[in-house]
């Protein structure tokens, strides 16, 4: 639709593992005997150890979008104030002021102009401490 | 974190990744987010819910879990 | 006011001079511009929606000829939102399809309030069938096929799930169908409201499907989901589903939704609510008739729990 460049959201799913699903061994321990509880000790062992030894993560959404960094308050309101972009952790690459702008406001001012107020969600879930 | 019969969603605050883990690695963090354990105690209680005893072999696979979890950012040491 | 209560030259000379503000769902939309096409898409499409001449609006659109060449000279629209241009100029017969676009871009870019799942989503009997979908998937012709059979229009494009409550809001805007899924349309549902078909856009031919009065009418009801339906058209296949575990679907969704970074934790744990509430598929069709039947015999995912 002869769309603009424009900083977007950026989001990247990835898929491991799956030709190593601990199913496929608990799916042959199902059909020795369908009832988990009813499994012999020896069943039960060695569904436990392919789930252990199989890579646990099946699938992920890796976040690679600025606006999912937890992004310091203080630290935005500094730039807004004439600080430097450089300061903003990397990943965070909306330069766009106003962008900058808006994300405070949604994000770090109580009743921000989306009506969120979601005045504490940043500091309080980043742990992004200055300490 | 939330449970379902295929794994379990864990959502990692500070990078805002999203994971599918499978049951078992699921059981396993959320046995330590309800209290921090080495290695050898979380493989004794992953057994005991299925009436089994622990024994080594067991404490290694948990070990290798563990260490994955740890690359992943989901879980970290703590310190005594 | 109700659009279809203003008279059509007067429609136009509002649309061109201080704007309409056209109330959708949650939103109020403000629109300015001198297309005569779009004065007719508003007319025809929005005839059911209640409108303003002044006041708050949460998106201010702007669809206006070039102060160039192509003001008459392979006449161009030139759009914008809140005063900045999203996309760049496309030819002015296509400008009732940019105005949707603009407005679908709109509430993508700017709400962080709810959760935004791209796709389809339809009520019957209390329960909403989500249809997310990437285009091309067949879910705008679903849609409408659904909605031509009494199943209440949520939306086509746009799913806004509330974090706070879980339930799904609804926009009623016209439905978006797109080369052969017009004619199929038109032949499944003659007795609706279709546009005009607007060539050469970047998806190829595309005509709207107006919204059903009653849908409009239920616009400020919200709906409790029920099903998440990953649909699929495959040309020629047999209808078939499959039960979907709901970590995939999980992951599934969350990896095409627009502003599940944005709302970080809290859209991790509307989502986990929303998978949480429904029953989930997969949904390969080919044959709308079949496909309608299925949907019809969807029982709700709370029966079990209500029957106990």
């Amino acid at each position: 639709m002869g769309l603009k460049e424009r900083d977007k959201t950026d989001t990247n799913a990835t898929q491991e593992s799956r030709d190593a699903m601990p199913n496929e061994t608990e799916s042959q321990v199902a059909k020795e005997s369908p009832n988990p509880a009813k499994r012999s000790p020896d069943m039960r062992r060695r569904a436990l150890i392919a789930g252990l030894a199989t890579t646990p993560v099946l699938l992920s959404l890796t976040n690679r979008s600025a606006l999912g960094q937890n992004v310091d308050c203080s630290l935005l309101s500094s730039i807004i104030l004439g600080g430097s972009v450089n300061d903003l952790p990397p990943g965070f690459d909306h330069k766009n002021p106003d962008f900058i702008e808006n994300y405070y406001q949604t994000h770090c001012v109580e009743g921000g102009e989306n009506g969120t107020g979601n005045a504490t969600g940043n500091s309080g879930r980043s742990g992004n401490s200055n300490n | 974190m939330k449970s379902w019969e295929d794994g379990v969603v864990v959502y990692h605050l500070d990078s805002g990744n999203t994971h599918l883990l499978n049951p078992i690695a699921g059981q396993v963090l959320k046995l330590l987010a309800d209290a921090p354990a080495d290695a050898t105690t979380v493989a004794r209680r992953l057994a005991g819910q299925i009436d089994l005893d622990s024994d080594l072999e067991l404490d290694y696979n948990v070990a290798s879990l563990l260490i994955h979890l740890d690359s992943l950012g989901l879980i970290e040491p703590v310190t005594a | 006011m109700k659009v279809s209560q203003i008279e059509a030259g007067d429609l136009r000379r509002s649309l061109s001079k201080s704007g309409l503000r056209i109330r959708t769902g949650p939103f109020v939309c403000h629109v300015q511009s001198p297309f005569q096409n779009i004065a007719d898409g508003v007319q025809l499409f929005y005839k059911d929606f209640t409108c303003e001449s002044e006041g708050f609006a949460d998106f201010h659109l702007k669809l206006v000829r070039p102060a160039n060449l192509h003001r008459v000279w392979r006449p161009q629209v030139t759009c914008s939102l809140n005063d900045e241009s999203p996309f760049s100029p496309l030819p002015s017969d296509q400008a009732f399809a940019v105005f949707e676009s603009l407005l679908n871009w709109s509430i993508y870019t700017t709400t962080y309030n709810y959760l935004i799942i791209h796709g389809a989503t339809v009520e019957r009997n209390g329960f909403a069938a989500i249809l997310p979908a990437p285009p091309g998937s067949g879910k705008s012709t679903l849609c409408a096929a659904l909605v031509s059979r009494g199943w209440r229009l949520l939306t086509d494009e746009l799913t806004l799930v509330s974090p706070a409550s879980g339930l799904i809001s609804a926009l009623a805007r016209p439905i978006s169908l797109k080369n052969n899924s017009i004619d199929v349309l038109q032949d499944y549902a003659p007795e609706e409201v279709f546009g005009p078909k607007i060539y050469n856009t970047i998806k190829g031919t595309i005509a709207h499907m107006g919204p059903p009065s009653e849908s409009v009418a239920r616009m400020h009801e919200a709906a409790v989901p029920g099903w998440l339906i990953f649909p699929k058209y495959q040309a020629g296949a047999s209808t078939s589903v499959a039960s979907l575990p709901k970590g995939q679907a999980f992951m599934r969704l969350s990896s095409g939704l627009v502003n599940y970074p944005v709302l970080g934790a809290q859209g991790f744990e509307a989502l986990t609510q929303l998978i949480d509430r429904t029953d989930c598929f997969n949904f390969t069709y080919s044959n709308l008739d079949e496909a309608i039947a299925w949907f019809g015999a969807l029982q709700p995912p709370w029966r079990d729990a209500v029957e106990r």
